[in-house]
């Protein structure tokens, strides 16, 4: 069985434990063994680089240096602002890598450790890699009639020498995933938008905002689900969609990758934390067909 | 003894502010051969040169060593004067004082310290420096032009004008280039097809300019005053002398929706066809590619309603040599298509076009008949936003230069689409205008005062589509810069100017050189703008680098002018530092081995293969020969050369060990000191 | 082009090119950044981020003139434009020139705290506010608890109300948990920070510091 070193951070130990319960399961029924990493900190999300540059990279590098003695190479890093702080940590630490070694050393070491061997991974690389042998064979509900907005937000795509991503304006991944998994996807113009996520505490008005926007242009071109791989994107466009939405505008399911992925493997609603959404995802279930014949030839 | 004079120029204070040119001059003298030695503010001027020459004259000199400033700049001027006095030019030798030492130092003794060892280097190997004469190569007085827009056009019909005959290969069916998409032109507004098409058929048809078109240069050899070129006539798979540019074909073409290359994949073409009614030459040619015949074998409906057999499915690639002495690249640009900007709405949007696709928009004989109307539905837009420096001006996007026209065709295009369409809304999305040319600013003036376009200072962060039109950020950033989503029905990006995609490939076919972003290279960017380096090449147009039309037709018979001024000499004469095989007499011969190690490193092909034979003829030996025609004096050969039986003409082994010698024993302590 | 070996030293754009490897001099002004700018809208940015990095220019260009100068810092230093800043990153991936705008936003962020010269907006405070509850929380308990950070964060910020319809329904959900984890030990964390912040002290000097044009 394949294995992988798996870093859920604080917030799918929190609100996004929905998001957390999805990976996990798809995991599971992938044949693929997570390997949480043991003990690991926060990786100092926005708040550790807006104000001290040293805490960011430190909390990030003590993260990679516990995988590392874990024996770990690649890490899967669900949360977009973990995946982002952890990549933009490897990718410093391996532009200096004097710099790397001094850290590994005040970290505790031991001597041979190379903070630069650890790659994290984000869910969309993830499946992208799993499609042709094993998301795809194992897909046995076929994603009919489900129209979906990918929204990819920032901290996926952007900066592209950190995130890997080669056109960050026009990412095409999700849609990939997900029309090999029978769904139908939508062009629209916001999926790289932010969501303003940052702002959830401190200027509501903000989240509030970009949420109107993203949801305005997913809906006109006639999405039926938006699809994020971000547990604060999640918050933003599921918690607070009644919030921003008037009265009469139609709310949109927002589900993560990760759970329409295991919707196609097979596996029920409650096992991927469906249940827990703001916005009902219930008539969107009841469009998808029951579990059957594999969806892709691959 | 050699007697040597050795000349100090103070160069004004360019030298002397770093050099003491007195002592340095005082220093010359102690140095073994030298007869006479002066330094003086200006040698080359008039009375620094008479002092040159008086001084060979009356000093009896054998050699003289100008210590001054870069070979580049004055070595001729200097020669000159030298051979003015009875003396051999190449016994004149220069000695760089100024870019290599006055310039880089600020130490004033270190610096004349240093001025008189680069002197007395000089003054060692000009006492090795032999009399040399000038190569002469034959010439052959017929010209080159690749390529056949408007520059090809205007370098053709200048040398042919001159009385040369010229040999004009273009790719495309047809002459043109990019010149005849156009729709107006700026900064006058006279339609581009009815200024050019007149010097097309000119070139077409004229008595010493051979058309060959749909053709491509395959191989060039030889070099200036005797190339060989061979060149490649694509199979048009129509025969050229039978065919009378009827349209039966096209006509009968059932392959009626392919995107026409000339409309820029706006409008509609037949697999059999001229690229635009005006093509010269008006012969159609056949896209195999998308031939039904040529796919399955079951049309030939153009085959069977041609009147006079010209359709002939079976004619092949024919290759042609031509003999010429000189070469114009006039090869011109592409311009980037909008698939390199996701960005503007993934880079695939209909409603977003480029600045040419616009040109066919706006012209009469385009796929709209000249009214502006968006790709998409057909509609006339209401708001058209124009973005500048698409690709150009962004080095994140690989390219730090300014295509240079796309200012003054963008304030054209909103003219045109104001004129066109009066209650339409131009914007421009700008950094800057640039407008340097004759009545350029006060076109553009026009475009705002007139016209009324709107000009907004802002580079765009995305254009994506919502409602049916598209949404263009801006930012207006002489308002404080806050974001503003800009509604517009058509997004046209003036997209950068960039090199043809195989320009590189043409260059070294050529042996000429290119810069970063594949522009071809001039010697000099200002003095001598359109020779390479390679002589007997020049260049018009495009392909150096960004040009509007005016400029492209001044450098075209620029080009010409220097094509015909080398061919105005009888004879070609050529430096004389070129290699030199070493040769003796009987039983000797030579000391070449006939290795041919040279022949693998020399990179302008000058080494040829002699057969020493005795006066019977019988093979003595094959030794290695240097045409001195193609020979560049590089060098590499000697370095290669195992036998030491080559040297290269001004730079002998002995006249560099005399110099590193000299350099040596004067162990670079203080000259006083000696 | 890299231009950052040689702007004046004390300069807050000399921090900015040692941070992000670009100079502010790199910037032409074309504007794409605040185009593109979410949060550069009317009743957030009070500078766009093309105006900030146009102050950092003048910076360099007046810094022989102390008073000049600081006026100029105080002014990029104490604008609300960078704790506006969502991160997003759209202007740093967007611009032609290859400067790093979402880093320039973090050094401005990082300097204006060290110099005190902070914004004193309501909407700077309440993002600083944030920052600050989660740095502490971080640092203390390794981890985050939503739950702590919110009720941290309105005590501090004496915004006790905002949003206190959602606690309930996301308890409901089983999206809010009660009790934080267990602590996580950020020993190690914060001895490589102080070991980091001593080696780049000995490279550039105190924090103001710049390495030299040679």
């Amino acid at each position: 069985m394949d294995t992988i070193g798996y870093f859920p951070g604080c917030s799918l130990q929190g609100s996004a434990f929905d998001y957390d319960r999805s990976v996990r399961a798809l995991a599971q029924q992938l044949s693929i063994v997570l390997r949480e990493i043991p003990d690991w900190v926060c990786c100092g999300a926005s708040s550790a680089h807006a104000v001290d540059r040293e805490v960011a990279l430190c909390l990030a590098a003590d993260t990679l240096a516990k995988a590392r003695r874990a024996g770990l190479d690649e890490v899967l890093v669900p949360c977009a602002m973990c995946f982002q702080r952890l990549a933009a940590a490897s990718q410093e630490l391996t532009e200096h890598r004097s710099l790397a070694g001094e850290i590994a050393g005040a970290l505790g070491g031991p001597a041979d450790l190379d903070l630069t061997r650890v790659k994290a991974v984000n869910p969309v690389e993830w499946l992208v890699r799993l499609l042709p042998g094993t998301l795809g064979t194992r897909a046995r509900r076929p994603l009919t009639g489900l129209r979906v907005a990918c929204y990819y937000g920032c901290l996926l795509v952007r900066p592209p020498k950190v995130t890997r991503v080669e056109e960050p304006e026009a990412p095409r991944q999700m849609e990939g995933i997900l029309k090999a998994l029978g769904a139908t996807t939508v062009r629209w113009g916001r999926a790289t938008e932010c969501c303003g996520a940052s702002f959830s505490l401190s200027r509501k008005s903000v989240v509030l905002r970009q949420g109107l926007r993203i949801w305005e242009l997913a809906v006109e071109a006639g999405a039926n689900v938006l699809c994020v791989a971000c547990p604060m994107c999640h918050a933003n466009l599921d918690m607070r969609q009644s919030e921003f939405l008037s009265e009469g505008q139609e709310a949109l399911p927002v589900l993560y990758l990760t759970q329409l992925a295991g919707l196609a493997a097979g596996l029920g609603p409650e096992q991927l934390g469906l249940g827990d959404h703001f916005v009902s995802v219930d008539r969107l279930l009841s469009t998808l067909g029951p579990v059957g014949r594999p969806v892709t030839d691959t | 003894m050699a007697r040597i004079g050795v000349f100090v120029c103070h160069c004004g204070e360019n030298i002397a502010r770093t050099v003491d040119c007195a002592g340095v001059a005082a220093a010359s003298l102690e140095m073994p051969g030298v007869a006479t030695a002066v330094d003086y503010r200006y040698l080359c001027s008039d009375p620094g040169q008479a002092l040159i020459r008086e001084a060979i004259v009356k000093v009896g000199l054998a050699g003289v060593v100008i210590a001054s400033c870069s070979p580049r700049m004055h070595e001729k001027t200097f020669r000159r004067a030298a051979e003015a006095a009875g003396l051999n030019p190449y016994l004149c030798e220069i000695a760089n004082l100024r870019e290599q030492c006055s310039w880089v130092h600020t130490d004033r003794d270190q610096a004349t310290r240093k001025a008189i060892e680069i002197v007395r280097a000089h003054v060692a190997r000009a006492r090795y420096n032999a009399p040399l004469v000038p190569v002469r190569v034959p010439l052959t007085r017929r010209a080159l032009v690749v390529g056949g827009g408007i520059a090809g056009i205007q370098a053709a019909l200048d040398i042919a004008e001159g009385g040369v005959e010229v040999v004009l290969v273009e790719r495309s069916p047809s002459l043109g280039g990019h010149m005849a998409q156009l729709s107006e032109t700026f900064p006058t507004l006279d339609c581009s097809q009815c200024i050019l098409t007149p010097r097309m058929v000119e070139a077409g048809t004229h008595g010493r300019i051979r058309l060959e078109a749909y053709s491509e240069v395959e191989k060039v050899e030889g070099y200036v005053g005797n190339f060989q070129v061979s060149i490649r006539r694509k199979a048009r798979y129509v025969d050229p002398n039978r065919c009378t540019g009827c349209g039966a074909c096209w006509q009968q073409c059932p392959m009626k929706k392919l995107k026409s290359v000339f409309d820029e994949g706006l409008g509609k073409r037949t697999a059999i066809g001229v690229p635009f009614p005006q093509a010269v030459p008006n012969k159609p040619v056949i896209d195999r590619e998308n031939c039904i015949q040529f796919k399955t074998k079951k049309c030939g409906r153009c085959q069977k309603a041609c009147p006079v057999g010209a359709i002939d499915f079976d004619q092949q690639d024919d290759l042609v040599t031509e003999q010429v002495g000189a070469i114009v690249a006039a090869t011109g640009f592409q311009v980037l298509g909008k698939e390199a900007f996701p960005l503007y709405a993934d880079g695939d949007h209909p409603d977003v076009i480029t600045g040419l696709q616009f040109e066919r928009l706006a012209s009469a004989s385009g796929p709209t008949g000249g009214e502006i109307r968006r790709p998409s539905d057909g509609e006339i837009p209401r708001t058209v936003v124009f973005i500048q420096c698409a690709g150009s001006r962004e080095p994140a996007l690989g390219r730090g230069y300014c295509s240079k026209i796309c200012c003054m065709y963008t304030a054209k295009h909103a003219m045109l689409y104001k004129h066109k369409y009066h209650p339409g809304r131009p914007i421009v999305l700008c950094m800057d205008v640039r407008t340097g040319g004759k009545g350029y600013d006060e076109f553009w003036r026009r475009a705002t005062e007139q016209d009324g376009v709107l000009y907004i200072r802002s580079r765009s962060a995305r254009v994506y589509p919502s409602g049916g039109r598209l949404v263009v950020q801006a930012a207006d950033t002489l308002l404080g810069g806050e974001r503003m989503e800009l509604e517009a029905d058509l997004v046209v990006l003036a997209t950068a100017m960039v090199p043809q995609p195989d320009a590189r490939a043409l260059a070294r076919k050529l042996g000429i050189g290119y810069d970063s972003d594949g522009w071809y290279s001039e010697v000099h960017p200002k003095l001598r703008p359109v020779e390479c380096a390679s002589a007997g090449i020049f260049l018009a147009g495009a392909c150096q680098g960004p040009k509007d039309i005016p400029e492209t037709v001044a450098q075209a018979s620029a080009a010409a002018s220097k094509v015909l001024g080398l061919f105005a000499a009888r004879e070609l004469l050529r430096e004389p530092l070129v290699s030199r095989v070493h040769r003796a007499p009987p039983p000797v011969h030579s000391i070449c081995g006939g290795c041919f190690a040279c022949e693998q490193v020399c990179p302008y092909r000058a080494i040829e293969r002699e057969e020493i034979r005795d006066r019977k003829g019988n093979l003595i030996k094959v030794v290695a020969r240097v045409n001195a025609g193609l020979c560049q004096g590089c060098g590499t050969c000697v370095a290669a050369c195992r036998a030491k039986a080559i040297d290269l003409e001004g730079f002998t082994d002995e006249q560099i060990v005399a110099a590193l010698g000299a350099l040596a024993e004067s162990n670079v302590e203080p000259a006083g000191a000696r | 082009m890299d231009h950052s070996g040689s702007l004046p030293t004390g300069t807050v754009s000399s921090l900015v090119a040692r941070a992000t490897g670009t100079s502010p001099l790199a910037c032409y002004q074309c504007g794409r950044c605040a185009a593109g700018c979410p949060q550069n809208v009317a009743g957030e940015m009070d500078l766009s981020p093309t105006q900030i990095l146009r102050l950092l220019q003048l910076e360099i260009a007046f810094a022989t003139d102390p008073s000049q100068a600081a006026s100029l810092q105080r002014r990029a230093l104490g604008a609300d434009t960078p704790w506006l800043c969502a991160g997003c990153q759209a202007c740093s991936s967007r611009c032609p020139q290859g400067v790093d705008v979402a880093g320039v936003m973090d050094v401005l962020r990082q300097e204006s705290l060290r110099r005190g010269l902070y914004s004193g907006s309501p909407q700077a405070r309440s993002a600083m506010a944030l920052h600050k509850t989660f740095m502490e929380g971080v640092l203390r308990r390794g981890r985050i608890h939503e739950l702590t950070l919110v009720a941290l964060y309105k005590l501090r910020t004496m915004n006790l109300f905002e949003d206190a319809l959602l606690g309930p329904a996301m308890f409901l959900k089983g999206k809010l948990h009660l009790l934080p984890p267990a602590g996580h030990d950020t020993t190690a964390v914060r001895r490589a920070v102080e070991s980091l912040k001593r080696r780049r002290e000995e490279w550039h000097g105190p924090a103001a510091g710049e390495k030299g044009s040679g």
